[in-house]
């Protein structure tokens, strides 16, 4: 029983990784933004709805890494 | 400083029990008071010149009026206009709750999942119900896309029902959690403001969190005011949904 | 008829630009979708309210398949291949969510 609970605590500070993955993922999306826009300045405007979708998207899968997180930490 | 002690019900008054169940009035049904009596001064107040050229007041009424029309009538067609007093109604008072939650000491209504599941359900429950009584079952084509091969429709069927069965959920976990993060995150930058203060010789530092607190201010307006509009234009959406089903 | 050409060019020309506003004006309306005159913020608080939806859109998708699934599962004792099969049904309703509200902005022309 013992183990069980300091491998839930490991196993909560590895799920956290999850997250710095997601804050990688919103990175890539919002330089390849900014690596278009600085190409075609006209046309980046109406894209930057667009990124923002991509970026939420992206922190979405990171929210559930950190849902197992808190899910292993507090059980 | 506690960032969730701003969170807590406090009883106002003697304690009331119906039942075993306690009922007595809180904080939160306090500022809920305050928010309905904001909308209706709002509108009242603003409507009782009734001059031409409106006043500033008025004006801000007929802004607030014209707005919601416009996003009902576009949304939701012409039919959608006999929900336009309820769309109305829920706009006001998130907005009013919202705002007035962003001034410090008070209690904001959105923040508790509770209210915002309340709304989120009775939304819900109204598409279901108006949808039932328009078209009877034909309210379930909504979940049957035409055009779509019998196969694939084993497979959609589900993803269409947990799809609609998500909008309730996300209509509530948004509006709570933009609102949770954004007054938590105020409320800890200003025990960094103390903190630092309060450290000696660090006390030189502290107006950094006054300037961020300051910044949050300004986005914590900005997303207010956008979700309760984005919850009033997703509740024409919905019923949207059910006047015309079967997209 | 008319007095003269150039008159009548003129007019035309005049009719023509107060048409070609009024149908300027009709576009700017058919396009203002969700967050479209939005009064605060312009085109950054409709991003970020698309952004929002999005976000709450799809985990709202996937927590619910999962319930069901979870709740299934109790009932009908199959741990955990129901909840297994509803959480990947619950991804799916994720996704179509967002391709369901993100889309129509794209077949409009891309802004």
């Amino acid at each position: 029983m013992a183990d069980a609970s300091s491998f839930q605590l490991i196993g909560a500070g590895l799920a956290a990784i999850g997250t710095g993955a997601a804050a990688i993922g919103v990175g890539l999306i919002f330089g390849n933004f900014v690596n278009g826009a600085l190409r075609n300045p006209s046309a980046a405007a109406g894209q930057f709805t667009n990124a923002i979708i991509g970026a939420a998207l992206a922190e979405g899968l990171g929210i559930f890494a950190f849902l197992i997180a808190i899910l292993l930490y507090l059980k | 400083m506690n960032p969730i002690e701003q969170f807590e019900l406090q009883r106002i008054g003697a304690p009331y029990f119906i039942n075993g169940v306690d009922v007595s009035f809180t904080n939160s049904a306090l500022y809920m008071l305050l928010a309905a009596f904001a909308a209706i001064v709002l509108t009242i107040g603003a409507t009782s010149r009734r001059a031409l050229v409106p006043g500033r007041g008025q004006a801000l009424a007929e802004v607030l009026y014209e707005f919601v029309a416009n996003t009902v009538r576009s949304t939701a067609g012409k039919e959608g206009m006999r929900f336009f007093p309820f769309v109305f109604t829920l706009f006001t008072f998130i907005l009013m709750s919202n705002l007035i939650g962003l001034v410090p000491y008070t209690f904001s209504l959105s923040s508790q999942i509770v209210v915002t599941f309340a709304f989120a359900a009775f939304v819900i429950t109204l598409v279901i119900l108006y949808g039932l009584y328009r078209h009877g079952f034909g309210f379930l084509k909504l979940f049957v896309p035409h055009g779509v091969p019998a196969p694939v429709l084993v497979v959609l069927i589900p993803i269409e029902i947990i799809s609609f069965l998500s909008r309730p959920v996300s209509l509530s976990v948004r509006l709570f959690a933009n609102i949770l993060a954004g007054h938590i995150t105020l409320a800890v930058f200003g025990g960094f403001v103390v903190m630092l203060l309060g450290a000696g010789a660090w006390a030189a530092l502290s107006p950094i969190p006054i300037l961020a607190v300051v910044a949050m201010y300004a986005l914590e307006l900005l997303v207010n005011c956008l979700q309760a509009f984005v919850f009033a234009v997703l509740t024409c959406v919905y019923l949207n949904d059910a006047i015309h089903p079967g997209h | 008829m008319r007095a003269g050409k150039n008159e009548s060019d003129q007019e035309l020309r005049a009719r023509l630009e107060k048409l070609q506003a009024e149908l300027g004006s009709k576009e700017e309306e058919r396009r203002a979708e969700i967050g479209g005159g939005l009064p605060v913020g312009g085109s950054f608080g409709k991003a970020l309210s698309a952004g929002f939806t999005v976000l709450s859109e799809f985990v709202a998708a996937i927590l619910v398949g999962a319930l069901i699934g979870w709740q299934a599962d109790g009932w009908f004792g199959t741990k955990p291949w129901l909840l297994v099969l509803f959480l990947g049904l619950g991804v799916a309703a994720g996704f179509y969510n967002v391709f369901r509200f993100a889309a129509p902005k794209d077949a409009r022309g891309g802004g």
